[in-house]
């Protein structure tokens, strides 16, 4: 794919003008004006915008078209579209789906900014007839509302075609001489979304606090904690509106991150004053669990039939719709708890308590890389303590409880990353990440294994057949095998992350040493 | 990337007509879409106003260090990029003699576009060669467009006998019909003997003058007539084809 050339034009050239400085290349066609609406797609966290791509519905009169510009300065390309696109997984199979997926991943594709485009395609063609170039020159106008927003920008582009390159470089070279043309450092994608009211890459889910070690606790703690609410509070209207699973995932994490923060720096915030708010975030907590391990057995469930290539996938239709039964009852629960006047008050109480200085806990004034270091060695004890106690025979809730342990010190190491060596608390992370995953991983194989086993008599007296039932004892024990093998992988990555060369690695990252 | 040869022993059934417009609406779908005119009559490529020239020709075209990448010419349908013929193709059979593992060498030289394309549709030369096994052996499916007479029925038995000893185990053999002319009653009957076949598509390409204007035009016919009884025709073989390339979309 040759790379494209764009360009602001200054003064007032249209396509007249740059059709006749490009006719003495040869032949040149101006093809009818057109006006389209570009409504501009990316995910709620912004991750095909990181990856460097475009991706852009454009609408023209009833005809649509999807265009996808990858990372890099090739031009954008064109696709049909017929139906919705609301995830990668809508689009047409191919490399389209596929890079679109790679960043995507399952997130929803939602409109982020829209513009009116006037467009006219001049083309510079050959003898035969044939397109070499095409430059097409656009008025682009950021619409909010479907009305004007912004200024509108004039820009014009330069598209040879594939293996006519060197054309390219000569329409280029006639523009330049005879337009006054200016390289395009606009981009029509933030134009549009800072239109809309926001700005691109305006939400992550990644805590991201810059703290400095001598900064007091109280202080560093409660930027950390407000960080948080706005993650949580971010993320409440996709959930309600269940735009996509990770918007309830995002929020779950938000609370528990925060449920971890008061748990973990206690002594740090006054004790009286945020002790009322850890039962309500457990209620929080508690509300998203039933919605969120249905939502990760249904993905399990798709991602089981998709790399089956769909083999045995009809057969577990009944269990797949009782399950999305259940997930919607969970899911109304949920929004209704969302929409309560107790959540309500919980963020906005919240939200008040930490806007304000307050005196902390005997630990507030303390500077808080003192603090986080003696934390993050506690809770990483606690973990290596209790792990090393259990074998491969632990019961389910000893290694839950273990999972729980394992993230409380995830968080501590997230929170206060900016305190430590990037790329060796990255290393830890990452190491403590893939024992994690073992463990949750055991532990969603034990859950949905539970809820086959006792789903089975409620398909069974719904009408369900045989087919179905055989299919669920498949799965079933594939889930058991999952979890048997799951549990060795823990131990095995378990061992090496509680030995003293990690222990020794941590301590020395963050600056404090444990007692034996 | 899958690779769609279409194909026939018989010259004049309409492979380089389905070839064009094929690629024409796999490009239209979304799909990243490369014609190779592998005829050395080069009428895709003189349909898509492309010059019919390689530099080097077959010869330099095969051998190993030659980037069939800096070859490719896009045409004025986006998605749709097109390998022009050249006439030296005339001599494809010997040129491809004279390399080490002949049979492998068109899959060899596909290998390095995988990445860039979703679909590559190899519009072959009537004949059964080195160049044909060559062909099979690079292909995912072969598109064979039959006309409904007994003898072009034959011919089929042929190909699907060549195919399957010469071809990849996995290859799709695709007959579909072309040239329909219901008025014929020798049509008639080819038809009701094909739809008893269940490896047949099911599209059946009607045989229209509007389609043999593609050399007037110098356009796939879904340009020039996208409504038009043979367009659709086209549209809906694609979606079968489409559907047994890639499955759910």
């Amino acid at each position: 794919m040759p790379a494209s050339l764009c360009f602001a034009i200054a003064g007032p050239a249209g396509p007249q003008e740059v059709a006749a400085s490009l006719a003495a290349l040869g032949p040149v066609a101006v093809d009818e004006a057109r006006r389209v609406i570009r409504r501009h797609l990316d995910t709620f966290d912004w991750a095909l915008w990181r990856s460097g791509g475009r991706l852009t519905v454009e609408r023209d009169g009833n005809r649509r078209r999807l265009l996808w510009q990858p990372a890099g300065d090739g031009p954008p390309r064109a696709f049909r579209l017929t139906g919705e696109v609301r995830f990668a997984a809508d689009l047409p199979a191919g490399t389209l789906r596929r890079e679109v997926a790679a960043a995507a991943g399952r997130r929803a594709l939602l409109p982020v900014g829209e513009t009116a485009v006037q467009r006219t395609l001049v083309r510079v063609l050959d003898r035969e007839g044939k397109t070499l170039v095409r430059v097409p020159i656009e008025d682009v106008q950021p619409m909010r509302g479907g009305a004007p927003a912004g200024p509108e920008r004039r820009r014009l582009l330069v598209e040879p075609l594939t293996g006519y390159a060197r054309a390219g470089h000569r329409a280029a070279e006639v523009l330049a001489a005879t337009l006054v043309l200016a390289v395009d450092g606009g981009d029509e994608l933030a134009d549009a979304v800072v239109a809309a009211g926001r700005v691109p890459g305006d939400y992550s889910s990644k805590v991201a606090v810059r703290l400095t070690p001598g900064e007091p606790a109280e202080r560093a703690v409660r930027r950390v904690l407000a960080r948080l609410l706005r993650t949580l509070v971010a993320n409440v209207e996709g959930t309600v509106q269940d735009l996509d699973t990770e918007f309830l995932h995002d929020l779950r994490v938000a609370t528990r991150r925060t449920r971890t923060c008061l748990g973990q720096l206690e002594g740090v915030l006054p004790a009286e004053r945020v002790a009322p708010f850890a039962g309500e975030f457990r209620w929080l907590g508690d509300a998203t669990t039933p919605c969120r391990d249905l939502d990760v057995f249904l993905l399990d469930l798709d991602a089981r039939r998709v790399s089956r290539q769909g083999a045995g996938g009809a057969a577990l239709d009944p269990l797949v719709a009782r399950l999305q039964a259940d997930r919607e009852t969970a899911r109304a629960e949920l929004a209704s708890a969302l929409a309560s006047e107790r959540f309500h008050a919980l963020v906005r109480r919240w939200g008040r308590l930490l806007g304000r200085r307050a005196p902390g806990g005997e630990d507030g004034s303390r500077p808080i890389g003192a603090v986080a270091g003696e934390r993050v060695v506690r809770a990483y004890r606690r973990l290596a303590r209790h792990g090393l106690a259990l074998g491969p025979g632990a019961p389910v809730a000893a290694m839950h409880r273990l999972r729980i342990d394992g993230k409380k010190l995830r968080y501590l190491l997230e929170f206060f990353a900016s305190l430590w060596d990037a790329e060796e608390t990255a290393a830890l992370v990452r190491e403590l990440k893939l024992v994690q995953d073992a463990l949750g991983d055991y532990h969603d194989a034990w859950l949905q294994r539970e809820l086959v086993v006792g789903l089975g008599d409620e398909i069974l007296a719904a009408g369900g057949r045989a087919a179905a039932l055989l299919a669920m004892g498949d799965l079933a024990a594939d889930l058991e095998r999952r979890q048997r093998a799951r549990v060795e992988t823990f131990f095995a990555r378990f061992e090496t992350f509680a030995g003293a060369p990690t222990r020794a690695r941590l301590e020395r990252l963050v600056g404090h040493r444990g007692g034996e | 990337m899958r690779v769609v040869a279409v194909w026939s022993i018989k010259g004049g059934v309409g492979k380089t007509a389905a070839a064009v417009n094929l690629a024409f609406f796999a490009a239209a779908a979304g799909l990243r879409t490369l014609l190779w005119d592998l005829d050395p009559q080069g009428a895709a490529t003189f349909y898509y106003r492309v010059k019919a020239k390689v530099k080097g020709g077959g010869r330099r075209l095969l051998k190993r260090s030659a980037e069939l990448q800096l070859l490719v010419r896009g045409t004025d349908i986006e998605n749709l990029d097109l390998l022009p013929a050249d006439f030296s193709y005339r001599r494809l059979d010997l040129d491809l003699d004279a390399r080490k593992q002949p049979q492998r060498r068109l899959a060899l030289k596909l290998a390095p576009l995988a990445d860039e394309y979703d679909v590559v549709f190899l519009d072959c030369p009537p004949s059964v060669s080195l160049a044909s096994e060559s062909v099979l052996r690079a292909a995912d499916a072969l598109l064979v467009p039959v006309i409904p007479t007994t003898l072009s029925l034959r011919g089929l038995a042929q190909v699907r006998s060549f195919a399957t000893k010469r071809g990849r185990r996995d290859l799709l053999v695709l007959p579909f019909l072309s040239m329909v002319d219901r008025r014929k009653t020798m049509h008639r009957d080819a038809i009701g003997l094909c739809a008893a076949d269940e490896g047949f598509l099911r599209a059946a390409i009607p045989a229209a003058s509007i389609v043999e204007k593609m050399g007037v035009h110098r356009a796939p016919l879904p340009a020039y007539a996208p409504f038009s009884e043979p367009a659709r025709a086209f549209a809906a073989l694609w979606s079968e084809l489409d559907a047994r390339l890639f499955g759910r979309r």
